[in-house]
């Protein structure tokens, strides 16, 4: 009896139910500042967490550039022994980690990823000459600040990535 | 036998026919699709809409200019007045002139689904400001062009070119792979130029200079320089003009050459350096070879009573001093 009265209640029931107000713009607005960009603060602390990380890769690299004297150049030859500087695995770290930080810049210009990782891959490489050249020339500051330079130029393209997202991302922001 | 197999062979080849003018058809037609595709983005321009709008802005007021696609030209005027005119594409939003006689926001907004390559160009836009204004334009892939201002003038583009013509005290114009040009500036002027991959070249700039680049060439062309710091990777630099005494003059580069050119007679100290380029120098002594352990060459020298310092370093780039 009380399953007859449950199915002709439920039978009573209207199909579709319609909302007592329009709900769409509220849930549209919601998914909108979902989808809003990231604050300009964010770009800006990550811009200055890539220049500390940077600053950091020139303290560790210079730090790693072991003095070494004329007689072990000589005993060493051209390819100085390993561990008087920088390994190309350091090397390679720092490109990975370089290239990953200009790849998830997704706003930009695919052909402006591009120019910023071809010119990346050209300081790693002159990064990678130059501590050819300190290997051999170990005491020879102009290389040495050369390759500061170097390091320095990386940060900056880094940081010029970072603000360059920015631009794009927070364009519409008022 | 041989009747049914001609008559197989014939199926055959309509067949093959039929099948070759239906694909004809399909490329034909998708071609003209992809074509009229083409027309529609080029009618961005169709529905455009012409801008015009007038503020007050002090003499020495401040304008921000932020359009991402298209172009922005400057123009300074002797009204206290900011004026801009021009045309804004169908999928611009609005053009936003926000601000009062201090400063002025004047931003090309576009809707948050658009971006700056889907409009192609989203706004050529002609500013008209107080000859002492100073300016700051940010843009993505728009050109900017500027000239006739005394105040000083900021500006960073992605793509797009900066051009500068000015009798501005404090120039800092920065690009990734867009190319920089500078004619003139205030005398003592601080002028900065940065790009990754764009060409730089600056002329007739007096002050205090310092120029970077990754990949592009840098060329200063000025007699009035007395500081300058010019540095690249792989990009070639040049340096044409006079040495002022008591200026410091440093370029540095990783592969690309350097060219120095400052006269038959220069009055400086030079310090030039290369860990295995050329070093080439046509009016006073040869480089040498200083040390047996490495290919490097250095050439030390003073020409005049040293008046000025210049010195010069590469990995592998050439470096040539010359007249």
């Amino acid at each position: 009896m009380n399953q007859d009265k449950l199915e002709s209640g439920l039978k009573r029931l209207p199909r579709e139910v319609q909302p007592g107000r329009d709900l769409w713009p509220g849930i549209e607005s919601r998914l909108k500042a979902r989808r809003a960009t990231q604050p300009l603060w964010a770009y800006s602390l990550a811009a200055s967490v890539l220049v500390a990380v940077a600053a950091g890769g020139v303290w560790v690299g210079l730090g790693m550039q072991k003095t070494t004297t004329p007689q072990e150049i000589v005993a060493g030859g051209a390819n100085n022994s390993a561990g008087s500087g920088p390994t190309d695995d350091y090397f390679a770290q720092r490109a990975a980690y370089a290239e990953r930080s200009v790849q998830t810049a997704t706003n930009l210009a695919p052909a402006t990823r591009d120019v910023i990782l071809k010119n990346l891959r050209i300081i790693e490489g002159s990064m990678q000459s130059m501590q050819a050249a300190l290997d051999k020339d170990p005491n020879n500051p102009r290389l040495r600040a050369l390759l500061f330079d170097l390091y320095q130029n990386e940060a900056r393209l880094l940081a010029a990535t970072q603000q360059a997202q920015a631009k794009t991302t927070a364009r519409n922001s008022l | 036998m041989k009747r049914l197999s001609i008559i197989i062979a014939y199926l055959l080849l309509s067949l093959t026919a039929v099948a070759g003018t239906f694909t004809l058809m399909a490329l034909t037609s998708s071609t003209a699709y992809a074509h009229d595709h083409d027309s529609d983005d080029e009618d961005d321009n169709g529905d455009s809409r012409n801008v015009n709008e007038l503020q007050p802005l002090k003499a020495d007021g401040e304008v921000r200019i932020d359009n991402l696609a298209g172009s922005v030209k400057v123009l300074a005027w002797d009204k206290n007045q900011v004026q801009v005119t021009g045309r804004i594409g169908h999928l611009v939003q609005k053009l936003d002139v926000e601000g009062d006689a201090n400063s002025l926001d004047i931003k090309v907004v576009l809707p948050h689904d658009v971006h700056d390559s889907d409009c192609g160009s989203c706004a050529d836009l002609q500013i008209q400001v107080p000859k002492g204004a100073r300016l700051e334009v940010s843009t993505v892939s728009a050109d900017v062009e500027a000239s006739g201002l005394t105040g000083q003038v900021q500006v960073g583009t992605v793509s797009g070119g900066a051009t500068l013509s000015s009798q501005s005290g404090h120039i800092d114009l920065r690009t990734v792979s867009g190319d920089i040009t500078v004619v003139g500036s205030a005398k003592g002027a601080q002028v900065m130029a940065n790009s990754v991959s764009g060409t730089v070249r600056l002329s007739d700039v007096d002050g205090s200079v310092d120029a970077e680049n990754v990949s592009g060439e840098i060329k200063l062309v000025s007699r009035r320089v007395s500081n300058l710091k010019m540095s690249s990777t792989s990009g070639d630099l040049g340096f044409q003009g006079e040495l002022v005494k008591g200026g410091n003059y440093d370029i540095n580069n990783v592969s690309g050459d350097v060219r120095v050119s400052v006269g038959s007679s220069p009055d400086a100290r030079f310090d030039i350096s290369s860990f295995s380029g050329d070093i080439d120098n046509s009016f006073g002594p040869k480089a040498t070879r200083v040390s047996k352990y490495s290919p490097g060459m250095e050439l030390h020298f003073t020409s005049g009573s040293g008046g000025a310092t210049l010195s010069a370093r590469t990995l592998s780039g050439d470096i040539r001093l010359q007249n």
